[in-house]
């Protein structure tokens, strides 16, 4: 389960870019609070926010946030990030307060632990059919990540999202028939080789065909 | 190669590629990552020979997605041709991109094997690139 974190932060003065831009020479990283009634301007430390992101599970934390001039210490997650594309800076963060006594719905990434038998001692090749699941939890149950053991999965099986979660504080919303990961024997060399010079002659081809074209 | 179904107006003008690309800039489907860090054009048979490189390089494992996607025509004068007479006719078509585009997306290889392909693949592109792995995604203060 996740524990709450606690992360400080000021409320900051609205306005155009000129404000954020400000701030954000200054160390800091601008951000909004909202989720339940009024939207709270924010403005963090970048370097917390950076140590809260690079701890486990660091983005689907409850944060306890104590903003300097704000009424009540509110319980946060964080909701969206915004960097820039190509400095890799923070410019902005939005985050979500939640009612810990209400579940929450959120989708979680799953992680597969382990090299499954199939792979490993029989040539089976592994099938990611699912990245995400759709859980339903209260915020003090959030998992910090979905593992899953796959070290036991043989050729020709195929767990579905009932089989890869079994806490009982959490539940799949994701259809619990759905396949999620599979090992299955690859399909015949030839064939592949086969398709694969299909292919590759096929683009050759099609440089020629279309130069004469032009001429 | 890549190119439209069909388009609304067969020629078109050239235009400016100014500004990020505050939009497909960050990884959404795969692992690994090829980014621009310079704007420009790159052909319909730069991203064909990019995909062919990257292709052959992960031995047709994995799988690789194209994020871009050349739907603006350039036309080009025949050659020894006296200017006037008008636009020359549609050549090729190209896709634009901003700086910080993510230009195609791998999953399901080694990371050493990623990073190999899309080195190969970048040697096709006219553009300055960087490799992106999402798991080991740094943000700078």
């Amino acid at each position: 389960m996740s524990e709450a974190v606690n992360l400080g932060g000021t409320l900051r003065e609205v306005g155009r870019k000129g404000p954020s831009r400000r701030l954000r020479r200054e160390g800091k990283l601008p951000g909004m609070i909202y989720g339940h009634g009024e939207n709270v301007p924010v403005s963090l430390d970048v370097k917390e926010v950076l140590k809260l992101l690079e701890t486990r599970g660091g983005s689907h934390r409850i944060i306890h946030s104590r903003i300097e001039g704000d009424k009540k210490e509110r319980a946060v997650m964080i909701k969206s990030l915004d960097v820039h594309p190509t400095l890799d800076t923070l410019l902005h963060i939005d985050l979500l307060e939640i009612d810990e006594s209400k579940p929450m719905r959120l989708e979680m990434e799953l992680e597969f632990n382990g090299v499954p038998v199939g792979v490993k001692e029989k040539g089976g090749e592994l099938r990611e059919h699912r990245k995400k699941l759709l859980i339903e939890c209260l915020p003090k149950d959030i998992p910090l990540r979905l593992e899953v053991d796959i070290r036991g999965m043989d050729v020709g099986e195929t767990w579905k999202a009932k089989d890869v979660v079994r806490s009982e504080a959490v539940t799949v919303l994701t259809d619990p028939e759905t396949p999620v990961i599979s090992v299955a024997m690859p399909k015949q060399d030839k064939k592949a080789g086969a398709a694969g010079q299909g292919e590759e002659g096929a683009a050759a081809n099609a440089a020629p065909a279309k130069d004469a074209k032009k001429k | 190669m890549l190119m439209p179904k069909k388009v609304k107006y067969r020629k078109r003008m050239k235009g400016r590629t100014k500004g990020l690309a505050w939009r497909g800039s960050s990884i959404s489907f795969g692992k690994f990552a090829l980014q621009t860090l310079e704007p420009g054009w790159i052909t319909d048979r730069q991203i064909e020979a990019a995909r062919i490189a990257i292709t052959r390089r992960v031995k047709r494992g994995g799988k690789l997605w194209i994020r871009i996607f050349p739907d603006k025509p350039v036309s080009s004068k025949p050659a020894e041709t006296r200017m006037g007479k008008g636009k020359g006719a549609p050549e090729y078509w190209v896709a634009r991109v901003k700086r910080g585009r993510v230009l195609f997306e791998l999953d399901g290889v080694d990371p050493e094997d990623a990073q190999q392909a899309m080195r190969l693949a970048s040697y096709k592109l006219p553009l300055k690139t960087r490799f992106l792995d999402a798991e080991k995604r740094s943000f700078i203060i």
